[in-house]
């Protein structure tokens, strides 16, 4: 009997090759010529996102008053990381500092596109359909900005910036 | 699985970076289909996330090989730790699998199956909407979902092969795969010769910048290049599968590296070799002490040269002669036929068994005796003369008595003499009484120790108490570090 998802989302795997994997698919991609890079990792992130989403949420959606909570609780759960945040609630912007970052560790001189690209498209779309299933008023919906800092680019600390809005 | 090899299994997982495996999953999923996008050609995509899988795996290995340089170095040994690999590679438990071997004529090694029940990687997978790509419609000999994983594990297997310098490598092929509708997981691995390897590496024509020859001449070239330190010389002698067996069963290790030995450098099988002894008991037990001071003096003939000074063979000699006499008295018997009884233990299955039956038959003070002997032959060897010897080392103190002439001229000096020898006599007399009392308790101490290492060698084998405990709390340490650590 193979497992389930609903196993695999209980279960802790070691992240180290397929780490690595994604710059090596970043190299394939860029010898292959391909100019969006940035948005097919995101797109990686929002599809993993559609299905992560259907075996594991927080149990609420997101609020003015739980981000810190339900954000932390999903980056320690699922990428086994403690993250710091800053919300700018004026300019509406949200930075998560990911000094363990799952998806980068090693600086790539030859890479340019972090691979925790995949994040800002995993972020917003996880977001979505756990404020869709705990509907609410007066939710924080999160869009992708940029990766702002990463250490596959040379940075000591990875740093995702998402703008965020209340509904 | 052994303590050391489930000690490095949990450093491995410890020092890995972990996600939810469902996570993993998903990602291995969106790569595979970010590549088949780009390319549009499933077999192909098979070919490229293959080798996406392999680099990753050798940028991880290039960077953390000192834990790998403990495994074997001989196929079917490193095949042994498939399991361990497996759990290092990917960070979860293998879970139950079969292991079938197939045995081809003319080939140095089996082709092995393995037929794995829970495969990590398309577990789940058809379920979700997401799951766009369609295994189905691979060729049967492109393989299965398992490709990049698979070169994950099989660059993991060469690169050990390649560390240890050895002339083989393994392809491994994805015979079923639960994503293409089978029951199972199951890898071919073909054991082949690295000249061979190399044809037999897919065709790489499609795939732009992976060159599987030029990533296998890299690893050929870094095999020479590899600098070897005296701890990876230490590691190739002491692997984890030589460790283990020490472990696990010290005398059977012992006895397979002494039939080594015998075959490599007599040119014989050990039961052949013992074979010449039949009759001749009494001389193996000689040879034993001989060859036993023999081997000490290979370490730079430190024996030989301390016996060189004659006052030093000469002390030695006396310590020997003492040891000789008293050591039944220090000893307690049981100690001794418990050795006796590892004796007989080691030599069951090497030796004949009517040599077996004789030997039970000595006294264990007896092959004592006889080892004593052979160990004084060696010492003769080296340099202690021990015709010269006196009856002991008392004796040797004394001087030389006076002759007839020096007694009919009575002088103050010879008067001191005698004084003197009588001292030492009473001395000797002393020192013999302290034996005699001190005896007693160092036979107690003895016992004692050799009691409660039996005990101790007991236990741990026969319930493995022990060794559960160990792995309880060493289970318990790794998970307080990952607490932390999160």
């Amino acid at each position: 009997m193979n497992y389930t998802r609903s196993d695999l989302v209980l279960a802790d795997a070691a992240m180290n090759q397929m780490r690595n994997a994604i710059y090596h698919l970043i190299r394939f991609m860029k010898r292959e010529n391909i100019k969006d890079i940035n948005m097919r990792l995101q797109r990686i992130g929002k599809n993993i996102a559609s299905t992560y989403g259907r075996y594991w949420l927080p149990n609420s959606a997101l609020t003015k008053e739980n981000l810190v909570i339900i954000l932390k609780d999903i980056y320690s759960t699922i990428f086994k990381s403690k993250i710091n945040l800053e919300v700018d609630y004026e300019k509406k912007i949200l930075k998560i500092l990911d000094n363990k970052c799952s998806l980068c560790k090693y600086n790539y001189p030859d890479i340019d596109v972090p691979g925790c690209e995949v994040l800002q498209g995993f972020l917003p779309n996880f977001i979505d359909i756990l404020n869709k299933k705990y509907p609410t008023e007066k939710i924080i919906s999160v869009k992708r900005k940029e990766v702002s800092r990463s250490r596959a680019i040379g940075d000591s600390v990875c740093v995702q910036e998402f703008y965020i809005s209340e509904k | 699985m052994g303590l050391l090899s489930w000690l490095i299994k949990k450093i491995g997982k410890s020092l890995g970076r972990n996600t939810k495996a469902l996570f993993y999953t998903l990602l291995y999923r969106e790569i595979f289909k970010e590549i088949y996008d780009i390319k549009k050609d499933l077999d192909k995509t098979v070919k490229i996330m293959r080798f996406i899988g392999g680099e990753a795996s050798l940028e991880s290995l290039k960077r953390q090989a000192s834990i790998l340089k403990f495994l074997p170095g001989e196929p079917d040994r490193v095949l042994k730790y498939f399991e361990l690999i497996w759990t290092i590679v990917f960070g979860m438990e293998l879970g139950e699998y079969e292991y079938e071997e197939v045995v081809e004529e003319g080939y140095p090694y089996p082709i092995i199956r393995v037929k794995i029940e829970k495969c990590p990687v398309c577990g789940g997978y058809g379920m979700d909407p997401e799951d766009t790509i369609d295994f189905n419609k691979l060729k049967a000999s492109s393989g299965g979902m398992a490709c990049g994983f698979i070169g994950m594990i099989e660059k993991v297997i060469n690169y050990l092969l390649m560390t240890k310098k050895n002339d083989f490598r393994m392809k491994i092929t994805e015979e079923k795969c639960y994503a293409k509708g089978d029951d199972i997981l199951q890898f071919k691995i073909d054991i082949i010769n690295i000249h061979d390897f190399k044809s037999k590496i897919p065709d790489t024509e499609d795939i732009s910048y992976y060159d599987a020859e030029d990533e296998d001449r890299e690893l050929m070239l870094e095999s020479n290049e590899i600098k070897e330190s005296i701890l990876d010389k230490l590691r190739d002698k002491l692997d984890l599968d030589k460790i283990e067996e020490l472990f696990d069963e010290p005398l059977n290790s012992i006895k397979e590296n002494l039939s080594n030995l015998i075959r490599d450098k007599m040119h014989m099988d050990p039961g052949d070799f013992f074979d010449y002894f039949t009759n001749y008991e009494s001389d193996i037990f000689r040879i034993i002490g001989y060859l036993g001071i023999h081997l000490l003096n290979e370490y730079g003939g430190l024996v030989e040269k301390y016996l060189s000074n004659k006052i030093f063979a000469k002390i030695s000699g006396y310590i020997f002669q003492q040891i000789k006499e008293t050591y039944k008295i220090f000893i307690p018997f049981d100690i001794i036929d418990d050795y006796h009884q590892l004796l007989l233990e080691f030599l069951r299955d090497l030796a004949p068994e009517e040599m077996v039956e004789k030997i039970k038959d000595f006294s264990p003070t007896d092959c004592t005796d006889l080892i004593l002997e052979g160990t004084q032959m060696a010492l003769e060897d080296l340099g202690i003369d021990f015709s010269e010897l006196k009856e002991n080392i008392w004796e040797e103190l004394k001087r030389q008595k006076p002759t007839k002439e020096e007694y009919e001229i009575p002088s103050i000096t010879s008067t001191k003499e005698e004084k003197g020898s009588v001292l030492i006599q009473i001395f000797q007399e002393i020192l013999l009484l302290i034996n005699a009392l001190l005896s007693l308790p160092v036979r107690i101490i003895l016992a004692r120790e050799h009691e409660s290492i039996k005990t101790t060698l007991k236990s741990t084998t026969s319930g493995g108490e022990v060794l559960e405990s160990i792995k309880l709390h060493a289970d318990r340490i790794v998970e307080f570090l990952e607490d932390i650590r999160s």
